[in-house]
């Protein structure tokens, strides 16, 4: 399948193209204020107004340092969980900060050599691992990021 | 299926045409030719064995006669030589001669009514009466007796009815009428119940008439005698004596009609009319008795003056010609017939081939090459054609097979080449707008370049100028002194060309971050083209190479932006050394020109300073030489981009036109294939 390749925190993770909507370059945001330290605001798509989580939080715990190669990657989230994200026109779209978008290409995840990821409780959104002739590169699966402890151990009580 | 071939013109046809027909022509002529040859001469053979076989009984018949004449003869002579009156005598003679001739039936002496002066006499001692008439006439008659104990019976002689005087009246009257004395054979008449022929010699004594010799010849006896030889002949005989028949015939009722039948009255009449005096006569007519054709071969009997005709059948002449004939034409015809078979044989088994490549090569030809060609049996060139039917046939579906196969993929390819190429070529008219912009800034910095080039030379030849005249003599100290005035200007006014460049260098700079943001943004557009193009599917996947190329495109012109990074830094640097180098000469200058007021005696070093100056000025020209060489570069490296866009806008364009030509050359192609129909190989199988 076609995969978009971002680094984050020194490690390649993998998103499956047909799960994004598409790639925006790093635009201004109006923080949230408070929250959760993944939720970093809202960003402005033309016209649509989408909330941007940074994904360094949930995968690394470290907030992203922007560079040259940052992106926003616009996405559809699964969960039905996270109303407290905030509706919008374009439904429960969100937008993913990454440090670094490497670029697109083939890779199959359910090859012979593949491990199947860690597949703790706690991390749904962690998917199986192959080791290509970059080096090593986990499936992510970005719509259920929120899904993981990472996410939800900041979230308020009543959202959980 | 091939119409079917009109029967003489087809193999089997031809090899009955050409082949048995004229054999058999030949072989009928051969056997007509022979038939004719054989017929001939078999003919001839026969005739004359015919006629052999008519002068064999002519000659039997007429020695009978003529012996039984000669004993008649020999009675007569015995009369006239003294025997005439002597009765005894005469009956012991007679009865002899009847017992040495056992041919004869009956043997006679008749005399004239007392012709030898002894009627009266009446019986006597070797006279009995029976021998005489009533009145004592000599009128003897011996014949053969079975019951009789001596084998022989003596009576009188009489005259039958229909006898009317044959052997007594008849001889007579020919003596009489011509005076010599002729043997005779009458015509067969019946005497008491016997038919017989009698030879008959007159008695004349002292050239008188005194009666009659002779003998009895049974008709059975001669009868029988034909009857051998028409066995022998295998042939009818018939006898005419004096007008009567004796015949001797396979048909036995046919013989005893013909005997009550007078001669001139009977179907053979004819024949009997035509019969020579003398020779053999054959002739071949239709026989009115049966209506076949027969041979007929007739001859005179000179003895007795009878007629002889032998009849023989054609159809039983020719009857073996007939059969040799049949055997050579059945020779013939079964030879023909195996000549014919084994042809046909030959013929059949070639022609069925030659109408299985006839068939194989129509079927290819219409394009259906799904079926294998039937291989057959057999050693001849017609075999050897149907297996090379076999072989054309295999190896054309096996390219047919592999050309079809290649067109597919040749198609696909061509229709995704187009739409790449297409989109290659919009993308490239896109970037040559911006590097023709680009190149709009740097000629004008090229222009202020060499405007500054030009002012730093006049500033140069001034200076050389003052250098000169504070050499020629220090008395010119004054217009020296104007001549640092303008000097001083001059450099202010280098300084201002300076940074005039210097903020053009800053325009270029700010044009390549945006080409280079235009870069980016192109590389995140393609990273999106390809999400969509995934998204799209099969669809889709022209456009994800179209993607792809954007983004390379993009990648090209974020390096050559670098190199105008790098570059126009460059320049920056060879303008800030300028400055400094003009800022420190300026302020050389200013010192120069107050110690003129102060220090006119310091012309030397005055004068050093204007060398030193005159140094300043080179290096500034080697810095706005350096300068300038860098815009050159830069403005080539922009045409080289323009140039580049230009050339791959045209080779898109050009692309797009090949990759169509292809598309429709490929569709000529998979039509020109579509006309075969190809079983399916072993891989289309699986």
């Amino acid at each position: 399948m076609q995969v978009l390749f971002v680094m984050v925190a020194g490690r390649r993770f993998a998103l499956d193209s047909s799960e994004i909507s598409e790639v925006l370059p790093v635009v201004e945001h109006r923080s949230a204020g408070t929250g959760p330290s993944w939720l970093l605001g809202l960003i402005n798509v033309r016209g649509a107004l989408l909330p941007l989580v940074d994904l360094s939080v949930i995968v690394a715990s470290t907030s992203t340092e922007l560079r040259l190669g940052s992106r926003i990657i616009v996405l559809q989230l699964e969960s039905e969980l996270l109303d407290f994200v905030g509706a919008n026109a374009s439904g429960s779209k969100v937008g993913l900060l990454v440090p670094e978008v490497l670029g697109l290409g083939d890779r199959d995840f359910s090859q012979g050599g593949a491990h199947t990821g860690f597949n703790f409780a706690g991390a749904p959104h962690l998917g199986p691992t192959i080791a290509d002739t970059e080096g090593f590169v986990q499936l992510l699966r970005c719509r259920r990021i929120l899904e993981g402890d990472a996410a939800l151990r900041e979230l308020p009580r009543a959202a959980q | 299926m091939a119409a079917s071939v009109a029967f003489h013109r087809s193999l089997l046809g031809r090899s009955m045409l050409l082949g048995v027909l004229p054999a058999s022509l030949v072989v009928l002529l051969i056997v007509v030719i022979n038939g004719l040859r054989a017929w001939s001469e078999i003919a001839t053979t026969l005739e004359g064995d015919l006629n052999a076989a008519v002068e064999l009984a002519a000659g039997e018949i007429d020695a009978a006669n003529k012996r039984s004449l000669a004993q008649a003869q020999l009675m007569a002579l015995a009369q006239e030589s003294g025997m005439f009156g002597r009765r005894a005598e005469t009956l012991m003679f007679i009865e002899k001669v009847l017992r040495a001739n056992p041919e004869l039936h009956a043997a006679y002496v008749a005399y004239e009514p007392n012709g030898d002066g002894n009627d009266a006499l009446g019986a006597q001692a070797g006279v009995p009466t029976v021998a005489l008439t009533a009145s004592g006439r000599f009128y003897p008659y011996f014949k053969r007796d079975p019951k009789s104990a001596t084998g022989f019976t003596l009576e009188v002689l009489q005259e039958t009815e229909n006898a009317g005087g044959l052997w007594y009246d008849f001889p007579k009257e020919r003596f009489e009428r011509s005076g010599v004395s002729t043997p005779l054979i009458t015509k067969p008449y019946d005497y008491f119940g016997q038919a017989i022929i009698e030879n008959v010699t007159p008695l004349v004594i002292k050239g008188r008439f005194q009666g009659v010799a002779g003998v009895d010849v049974s008709l059975e006896s001669i009868q029988a005698r034909l009857a051998q030889l028409s066995v022998q002949l295998n042939a009818d005989i018939f006898l005419d004596a004096r007008g009567s028949f004796v015949a001797a015939t396979t048909d036995s009722t046919a013989g005893t009609q013909l005997r009550t039948t007078a001669v001139e009255k009977s179907d053979l009449a004819e024949v009997f009319a035509g019969v020579p005096k003398k020779g053999i006569r054959l002739e071949n007519s239709i026989d009115r008795q049966s209506g076949a054709e027969c041979y007929f071969v007739s001859t005179m009997i000179p003895t007795g003056e009878w007629r002889l005709v032998v009849r023989k059948p054609t159809s039983a002449v020719l009857a073996s010609l007939s059969d040799l004939f049949l055997v050579n034409l059945g020779t013939a015809a079964i030879g023909i017939a195996i000549i014919v078979t084994l042809l046909a044989l030959n013929a059949v088994s070639s022609g069925r081939r030659v109408r299985a490549a006839q068939s194989a090569a129509e079927r290819i030809s219409s394009g259906d090459l799904s079926q294998r060609v039937a291989v057959m049996s057999g050693s001849d060139e017609s075999a050897d054609l149907v297996r090379a039917m076999a072989r054309m046939n295999d190896e054309l579906a096996t390219i047919v097979g592999s050309v079809r196969s290649a067109s597919v993929r040749l198609a696909a390819t061509s229709v995704e080449l187009a739409a790449t190429s297409r989109e290659q070529g919009a993308t490239a008219s896109t970037f040559g707008g911006s590097t023709a912009q680009m190149a709009a800034a740097i000629r004008e910095i090229s222009a202020t370049g060499a405007e500054l080039l030009r002012t730093v030379e006049t500033v140069d030849a001034g200076a050389r100028r003052s250098a000169e005249s504070a050499t020629a003599g220090r008395a010119n100290l004054d217009r020296m002194a104007q001549s640092m005035a303008r000097l001083e200007r001059g450099s202010d006014e280098v300084s201002d060309r300076l940074q005039v460049i210097s903020e053009k260098a800053e325009l270029i700079t700010s044009v390549v971050v945006t080409i280079t943001k235009v870069a980016e943004q192109t590389n995140l557009l393609s990273v999106n083209a390809a999400i969509e193009a995934e998204k799209a599917g099969d669809a889709g996947l022209g456009f994800l190479v179209v993607a792809r190329e954007i983004r390379r495109l993009a990648d090209q012109t974020a390096a050559a932006t670098l190199d105008i990074e790098r570059i126009v830094r460059h320049m920056q640097e060879a303008v800030s050394s300028g400055v400094g180098d003009m800022a420190r000469f300026a302020g050389e200058m200013r010192g120069s020109t107050v110690g003129v007021q102060r220090l006119t005696t310091s012309l030397g070093n005055i004068i050093d300073e204007m060398n030193s100056a005159a140094r300043g000025f080179s290096d500034v020209q080697t810095g706005m030489a350096n300068q300038s060489a860098g815009v050159t570069q830069i403005e080539l490296a922009v045409r080289q981009v323009a140039e580049g866009a230009q050339q791959t806008s045209q080779s898109a364009s050009e692309f797009s036109n090949v990759a169509e030509d292809l598309a429709h050359s490929v569709a000529v192609l998979q039509d020109a294939v579509g006309r075969f129909t190809v079983a399916p190989t072993a891989s289309e199988q699986r």
